[in-house]
């Protein structure tokens, strides 16, 4: 089959996009994909974000059922705060601000689960004065623990080795 | 005085440890979404929630001196090279350093000589509570901290370590290192070039992995981790010492010959030395003293890890005055800032 567009070349690329909900096929070849700005090379979704390898991480995205790979910006959601649609955040691979995360919870969902795999937060909040847990820690003790036993370790003193190992554990549980 | 210049445990295989938190502000655009007025409202902001801390305003700051704040590892490369309003917080005496207006709103980093990523944790954890009692932290039950990039969130923590590892890299052992720790959840990368050629055998081991586990977690696991990698380098050292401890201390005198009579030093020649130097100094302690490795008692990896910092490009033409140098003009200032510390008179 040749392309559509120039008649000449072998049409390679097969192209849809959805206009107000109306869904039209292409067929086309290289050249004229490169020239319709249609990225083509390896990654379909590499047009949205440069290539870089996070953006790798957002094809998703646009199997997600609310995005068209090509929607009218008029009906594209925005983020309340900083007004960035999904379009851009993808091509970014970075969000516009917090609220983005909770605008399109649903659509960055995979993305997420992608990268971090399925789990939710562990870890302090911000509420909570993290500084003083931290100081309830024996911070300082543990390292100059850890310091000593390295020391012990290195002179070969392993009877307190074990003790200070001992004492690491104990501090740590 | 700035990180580098302290004095630290471990610091034969550690030479710092590093807690980086990045925080955002709920309901501020972020990254270059974030206009100029908004950024120095913030700035302001920081500068009244970090009492104690001085301000360094890098959007007016000369390319030099931005570029010498990267070579000493306080500011990312991308930080010192932007020219939209961005500053810095630092209080040395905390070991710590805020970016302000870096993909994050706030880049808490500290930064602590030797091994004590829990001292580090503590000092950025503080830093944390005194800018969360003026914003409120951008946050989400399931999410964690939000983060500009979504690879950063969760606890939004990165913890490192800068490890010497000549021994390793000598018997080729970097890249296996690599595969493992991937597999941890843990990352290694060469502090000066990359993969295994890394120059002056310097690596940042590093969490990667930063939702669904805590900070404590990460911290033990990392921590865990290191011991091992420590406990491997030292025992290759040792059995180098066993096996050819002339040869060693052949290798590691004819360095401190160089770097201490040089004329013209590239910055790469003087790593490669600085490596064996290094080395040196480790073995000849390993060593009880037994072998001579040829170098003076004030030559401690205070000293050495200091000239490496003081002998990259940036901070070299500052401390020449500021002007700026030919990369053979460098090469001289180089060597004789060597000759200065490193000799007998330093």
């Amino acid at each position: 089959m040749l392309c559509e567009r120039c008649g000449k070349n072998e049409a390679t690329i097969h192209y849809s996009e959805i206009v107000n909900g109306k869904k039209r096929s292409y067929s086309l070849c290289e050249e004229c994909a490169d020239a319709l700005g249609i990225n083509v090379k390896g990654d379909p979704f590499e047009a949205f974000g440069a290539g870089s390898l996070l953006s790798g991480f957002f094809g998703d995205i646009f199997d997600h059922p609310a995005v068209g790979r090509v929607a009218e910006p008029k009906t594209e959601t925005r983020c309340p705060v900083c007004g960035s649609t999904l379009r851009e955040i993808a091509a970014k691979g970075k969000v516009g601000c917090a609220e983005c995360y909770r605008t399109f919870r649903a659509e960055l969902a995979p993305t997420i689960r992608k990268i971090h795999g399925g789990v939710t937060y562990k870890g302090t909040t911000p509420a909570a004065d993290n500084s003083a847990a931290a100081k309830e820690k024996p911070a300082s003790e543990l390292d100059a623990l850890r310091a000593e036993l390295y020391e012990a370790i290195k002179n070969e003193e392993f009877e307190r080795a074990a003790q200070l190992r001992d004492k690491i554990k104990s501090l740590e549980s | 005085m700035s990180w580098y210049g302290k004095e630290g445990s471990m610091s034969d295989v550690v030479l710092s440890s590093r807690v980086r938190l990045a925080r955002n502000v709920e309901g501020l655009p972020m990254g270059d979404m974030l206009a100029d007025e908004r950024a120095a409202e913030l700035i302001k902001g920081a500068g009244e929630a970090l009492v104690g801390y001085d301000r360094i305003d890098f959007d007016r700051l000369d390319p030099v001196t931005a570029a010498a704040y990267a070579e000493e590892h306080i500011v990312s490369t991308e930080f010192a090279a932007a020219k939209s309003p961005r500053a810095l917080f630092t209080n040395e005496s905390a070991d710590t350093y805020i970016m302000v207006c870096e993909e994050d709103h706030f880049r808490i980093q500290s930064i602590t000589r030797g091994y004590s990523l829990n001292d580090a944790y503590a000092h950025a954890a503080a830093a944390e509570s005194a800018l969360s009692g003026k914003f409120k932290l951008a946050f989400d039950p399931e999410l964690g901290y939000l983060t500009h990039c979504p690879t950063n969130l969760g606890t939004a923590m990165r913890a490192s370590l800068m490890m010497f590892l000549p021994a390793l890299t000598e018997s080729g052992q970097i890249a296996s290192l690599a595969r493992q720790l991937s597999k941890l959840g843990m990352t290694v990368r060469g502090m000066y070039g990359e993969g295994s050629d890394a120059a002056a055998c310097l690596y940042q081991i590093s969490n990667q992995v930063t939702l669904g586990i805590t900070e404590e977690e990460t911290i033990s696991k990392l921590t865990r981790l290191v011991d091992t990698i420590i406990n491997e380098e030292l025992r290759r050292r040792r059995e180098l010492l066993g096996k050819s401890a002339d040869e060693a201390a052949d290798i590691c005198s004819r360095s401190f010959g160089i770097l201490t009579h040089s004329r013209l030093m590239s910055c790469r020649e003087f790593m490669d030395n600085w490596v064996n130097v290094r080395l040196g100094v480790s073995l000849s302690q390993l060593s009880d003293g037994k072998v001579d490795f040829g170098i003076p008692s004030n030559v401690t990896y205070k000293t050495l890890d200091t000239a490496l910092i003081e002998s990259q490009p940036a901070v070299l033409t500052l401390l020449s005055g500021g002007g700026e140098l030919t990369p053979r003009e460098r090469d001289l200032r180089r060597s004789a800032l060597l000759r200065e510390r490193l000799g007998e008179a330093g």
